[in-house]
């Protein structure tokens, strides 16, 4: 028994110690963004900022463009993940309940994204979206995000539709409802639980997509926030403006974060069935 | 009734979902095999046959040669360096009750921050003049140890590689904690019983049942490394001299800055054809009997 009581002991300092460490570094960073541009040089990276100052984070939002990279941050992951969702949910919903001829292959196709690099669609994509007039356009890059997840949301929501019972469906066929609207009304909310998970997991594939947003974006005022912040950095590499970019890195983390600390459950859930991306 | 009325559903539901994924997937694959196997380098498309030059050329690329190599280098460190502590932070958090929540927290932070993020927070912390490690290890006296990180051939990879396991070794956590759950806490009392140390009932009993799982991850590390680009295209940009050139900045490198489409698209079907031969391979090799208890 004392060995037992041993061994949490020691489970509980190393969590902590891993734990404090990543603290520090959130809190690092914000401290960071609150030095003055002087200062920044004139200090050492370890020393804590001589005031708070949140000067930095105002000019990040309007010089830097932080504001411009968020909003369309914002706008590429909520309509990609709502259409995602919807998309595959109607999918999932047929593959899962519905037996027709050929389902086997239908299967395979909407699989198939799961085993295949971004990096073998990226350049072919690149001439489809130019000869569609939505290189350089959010909507397109909200084509291609779609299109991505869509394999493992029409997975993850196929094994759910799958495990659902089947009363619900024949009481309300036998109340009279029209099998589209039993869907979105009753067979689309069951499924709850899938869906959260899937939301969370694509929200942050969204937010955080690097590859094709740097490949389909050019104009400055359409860059979503990991490449702002990327050409924010190569500023920074000449300019000398560090603060600002921490107080942008500062700023992009912030939602993630508490998407995290709400839905952490469903993000764990996302991930272990199977909603892998790496 | 109920049924005929339901099917009318099929075509109209799958329809939507199918159109994303023919146009801007499965044509985009089509499309690319094609594009390996022509002259297309430059702005406007040019569509030539040039059989199977642009892999040949890979073949005999130095460039390539030593991205291919790194690639497999970051794979190993990878390895060597993030399933040791994905272990050390999941059996810990697996055996905890209480705190559980923020200490999972704390660990999956990381991973929901963007790739930039990680990448410049690390590419700083690593910077020679200004970076907290640096000024770190000489205000400990270490001076001797300190180096440019990032511009050192010897330590290049294995700085980029400890920025890419900090951003994602929550999600290798949480993976491994789905397959510690599948394992009867029963066994490890009965162990413990029967005098069995920690370690004992670690190797025992922990790894023979994890095993299956730890397979997946194996495969899913390799997969993941032969993909690499945002760290090292924002950390390093493939330098010094390319000694941290991987595939995946190589392949970028040559389509999107030198224009050579077609090139590009020849490393892409390589990288994916690996990725499926590898994964598959890697399958049968580690193919052993699962253990039921």
């Amino acid at each position: 028994m004392t060995g037992k009581s041993k061994g949490m002991r020691l489970a509980y300092v190393y969590l902590s110690l891993y734990s404090v460490f990543n603290l520090l570094v959130f809190v690092w960073i914000f401290l960071t963004a609150m030095k003055g541009q002087s200062e920044f040089f004139a200090t050492s990276p370890w020393s804590p900022p001589e005031a708070f100052n949140l000067t930095n984070f105002k000019e990040a939002w309007k010089v830097g463009h932080i504001g411009e990279f968020f909003a369309n941050s914002a706008y590429v992951t909520g309509i990609s993940t709502v259409v995602c969702l919807v998309v595959s949910s109607m999918a999932a919903y047929i593959l899962g309940r519905i037996p027709f001829r050929g389902r086997g292959i239908v299967q395979l196709v909407f699989m198939l994204g799961m085993m295949v690099p971004p990096f073998m669609i990226v350049i072919p994509l690149f001439s489809v979206l130019d000869s569609l007039l939505l290189l350089n356009s959010l909507n397109g890059l909200v084509l291609v995000y779609v299109t991505i997840q869509i394999p493992m949301n029409v997975y993850v929501l196929t094994s759910f539709y799958r495990s659902l019972p089947t009363e619900f469906e024949e009481a309300a066929a036998i109340d009279g409802a029209s099998p589209l609207r039993t869907f979105f009304t009753i067979m689309m909310p069951l499924t709850m639980p899938a869906l959260a998970a899937c939301a969370i997991i694509n929200i942050l594939a969204f937010w955080n997509e690097f590859l094709f947003a740097l490949v389909f974006l050019g104009d400055k005022t359409k860059l979503t926030l990991p490449i702002g912040l990327f050409y924010l950095n190569q500023g920074a590499e000449y300019s000398g403006k560090w603060t600002i970019l921490f107080a942008g890195m500062a700023i992009s983390c912030i939602p993630v974060l508490l998407l995290l600390a709400l839905f952490q459950k469903q993000f764990s859930r996302g991930i272990s069935q199977g909603a892998i991306k790496l | 009734m109920f049924q005929s009325a339901r099917r009318k559903l099929i075509l109209p539901f799958l329809l939507p979902g199918l159109a994303f994924i023919v146009v801007f997937f499965i044509y985009p694959v089509i499309q690319n095999i094609g594009i390996s196997f022509s002259n297309w380098n430059g702005i406007f498309r040019t569509n030539g046959y040039v059989g199977w030059a642009n892999y040949s050329r890979l073949w005999e690329d130095p460039y390539f040669l030593q991205a291919v190599r790194n690639t497999f280098l970051f794979f190993g460190t990878m390895l060597v360096l993030m399933f040791p502590i994905m272990f050390l932070l999941a059996i810990p958090l697996h055996a905890i009750k209480r705190g559980k929540y923020i200490f999972q927290f704390m660990i999956i932070a990381p991973v929901v921050l963007s790739v930039t993020v990680a990448a410049v927070l690390w590419k700083f912390l690593y910077n020679p003049n200004m970076g907290l490690i640096n000024s770190g290890l000489e205000a400990l006296g270490l001076e001797s140890i300190t180096r440019i990180w990032l511009g050192d051939s010897s330590t290049v990879l294995v700085a980029v590689s400890v920025a890419s396991i900090w951003h994602g070794i929550g999600t290798w956590v949480v993976l491994l904690i789905a397959g510690l759950d599948r394992i009867s806490p029963d066994l490890h009392e009965a162990a413990s019983i029967d005098g069995a140390t920690g370690w004992q009932s670690f190797w025992k009993i922990t790894f023979p049942l994890v095993w299956d799982v730890l397979k997946t991850l194996i495969i899913l590390a390799f997969i993941g490394a032969l993909q690499t680009f945002s760290f090292i295209y924002i950390m390093t940009d493939g330098g010094p001299q390319g000694n941290s050139e991987v595939m995946g900045s190589y392949l970028y490198k040559m389509a999107f800055t030198g224009n050579n489409f077609a090139y590009g698209a020849a490393m892409a079907l390589v990288m994916a054809v690996s990725i499926l031969v590898f994964s598959f391979v890697g399958n049968r090799l580690m193919k052993r009997d699962s253990i039921e208890y």
